[in-house]
């Protein structure tokens, strides 16, 4: 059986924005297609690995309980996903690692350095569309991230034609490599899928 | 042996003793059939790989692609930027140990553990605590509970004093047998040449110079020996406090000066380059290291090389350093009579000090060099592997 590591900030319960529901949907499709899936998320109270309607999830918590900036928080949970994204990969040898959006990019960039897994990131929005006239110094730390290690994804899904334009255009990213497509369209997951693993 | 050693500052970059301790531990280390790949952060002008011998290799990373609005955003961004970089570099080698310098690159030690399943070995050469005397505030308490998973993650911790052992053990309830003393190293200066000229630059020709080296911060106890000098003064003896470094606490310090009518009796010079401070050590008649706390006391050993008779507070890494009477003298902490009162006894007799100057710098040279310090530190290397 082949096996997908998901790596979001956000899964339900824990839903602030739209993640958490796509990141929901596509476990589903994988699941539909006979994958083992296993998503990697956050949060700081209900911590530990469960399976939830054949989807395991494993929550972990930033090892560093003062909460000093949402950097800083993306520092400490990058070690704790590596740390379960290793123990779930040995386990199952994952095929394709799928991280949404930047607090999950550095984690899912170097699982895949490691193992030599194909690597798609997600993204609905960069920092440079969210953050607009307000871009400040952490703007600019976690667009970094966002450019810098979206250059070294296998391929990168988003839904928005602005952000495809961002991403080339600020970024400097290989157009060849990005993908506009409807993240919650029934087709997403099987053009992904033929896209990636062959 | 293949060490990934991470240590945030590495010369050329220096700003504390840190990148000075890195230097010549992964020198020798490299020197004894240990290969090290050190990781740490870039500096202007300086290759991004510099290949300091066969076995010695520096990576220096780019840091500033996250320009942090302040210290800790800055740290975490560097880690990031590490991370990023030893992912790499992970696929390339295979190391069997991973020595963390101070909570700064525990984030990064901790990833790489998990990533490549090998061991931490965690140094810890001060404590957020101890530096601050207590934890006040959300920063402090963010880099001390760092310094508290680091003691966590990693299979082995080394400190530099007995001190530092049982203030770690109790600080972050670590076994003690996880806990190795594996003190600091010191070097000998190159020669130099001083005269008259020079040392007329920092007193007359009539008084006697008490040096004292170190950051302008509270708990490195200058306004101590400040406090020493006027019963030194009365007592008839001409002397001038030379005050070397710079830190938050130096215009207070000033003003302690002030108060007690010896302003004119303290020089304070700033931060002094390595050329200058050597000559500076030369022309000094005593050094005193008045610290509060101290986790070891590397400039008491700097004192020493340059045989100097050193007077130290009684406390931390200090005390295990010197043996009063023998390679120097101690007083309590924190108290400037009795600092003033052995200065007094120590400038009364001169086969005392050429005794204890003697003694002092036999001691550095022998107990404290960086060869032996890399072989205690192999041997703990090892320990994590079996």
């Amino acid at each position: 059986m082949r096996s997908v590591l998901i790596i979001s900030e956000e899964y339900p319960p824990k839903e602030i924005g739209k993640t958490a529901s796509i990141v929901k949907f596509f476990s589903d499709e994988l699941l539909k297609r006979g994958f083992l899936v296993s998503v990697l998320t956050h949060d700081e109270f209900n911590v530990g690995t469960s399976v939830e309607n054949s989807i395991r999830v494993t929550r972990v918590s930033s090892p560093v309980r003062t909460f000093y900036s949402i950097f800083a928080l993306e520092t400490y949970l990058t070690t704790q996903y590596i740390r379960e994204g290793v123990n779930i990969i040995l386990g199952e040898k994952a095929d394709l690692i799928i991280s949404f959006e930047w607090m999950g990019f550095l984690s899912a960039y170097m699982l895949s350095s490691k193992f030599s897994i194909p690597w798609v990131a997600v993204i609905q929005t960069s920092e440079k569309e969210r953050s607009k006239d307000s871009f400040d110094l952490l703007s600019i730390s976690i667009a970094s991230i966002e450019k810098g290690l979206l250059k070294k994804a296998s391929m990168i899904l988003t839904n928005s034609l602005k952000t495809y334009e961002t991403l080339i255009n600020e970024y400097s990213i290989d157009s060849r490599k990005i993908v506009v497509v409807n993240l919650e369209a029934e087709y997403c997951v099987p053009f992904l899928l033929s896209m990636i693993i062959k | 042996m293949e060490i990934l050693m991470l240590v945030w500052e590495y010369p050329p970059r220096k700003v504390g003793g840190l990148a000075t301790h890195a230097y010549n531990l992964s020198l020798q280390l490299s020197q004894i059939g240990a290969e090290v790949d050190v990781v740490t952060t870039s500096f202007p002008g300086e290759p991004e790989i510099e290949k300091k011998n066969e076995k010695l290799i520096v990576h220096r990373v780019e840091t500033y692609s996250y320009p942090a609005y302040d210290f800790i955003n800055w740290v975490m961004g560097m880690n990031n930027s590490m991370l990023e970089y030893i992912a790499n570099l992970a696929t390339r080698k295979n190391f069997d140990v991973i020595h963390a310098h101070d909570w700064m690159v525990i984030p990064s030690a901790v990833g790489l553990k998990y990533l490549i399943g090998k061991p931490i070995v965690y140094s810890i050469h001060s404590t957020e605590y101890g530096r601050r005397n207590g934890i006040h505030g959300t920063m402090q308490r963010l880099i001390h509970e760092t310094e508290g998973w680091g003691t966590y993650e990693s299979k082995k911790i080394v400190v530099c004093s007995k001190y530092m052992k049982e203030h770690v053990a109790w600080l972050f309830g670590v076994p003690s047998d996880k806990i190795h003393v594996i003190p600091n190293g010191i070097t000998e200066s190159p020669p130099v040449k001083v005269d008259i000229d020079f040392r007329r630059k920092y007193a007359l020709d009539s008084e006697k110079i008490i040096l004292f080296v170190g950051r302008m911060v509270d708990e490195k106890g200058l306004n101590v020996l400040i406090g020493a000098l006027p019963y030194v003064l009365k007592f008839g003896i001409s002397a001038k406090i030379v005050a070397v470094g710079d830190g938050y606490a130096i215009n207070r310090m000033k003003e302690t000066a002030w108060k007690l009518g010896v302003y004119d009796k303290v020089y304070f010079t700033g931060y002094l380059s390595d050329e200058e401070l050597n000559k500076v050590f030369k022309i000094s008649d005593v050094l005193v290291v008045p610290s509060l706390y101290e986790p070891f006391g590397i400039v008491a050993l700097e004192g020493m090389i340059n045989k100097l008779p050193v007077v130290v507070s009684d406390t931390g890494g200090l005390s295990e350093i010197v043996e009063d009477g023998i390679n120097g003298l101690k007083v309590s902490p924190n108290n400037s009579e009795e600092l003033a009162k052995r200065l007094i006894t120590l400038f009364s007799d001169e086969n005392l000090r050429n005794r204890i100057s003697e003694l002092g710098y036999k001691t550095a040279k022998e107990k404290y060099n960086w060869r032996e310090i890399a072989y205690e530190t192999l041997e703990v290397y090892k320990k994590t592997t079996v």
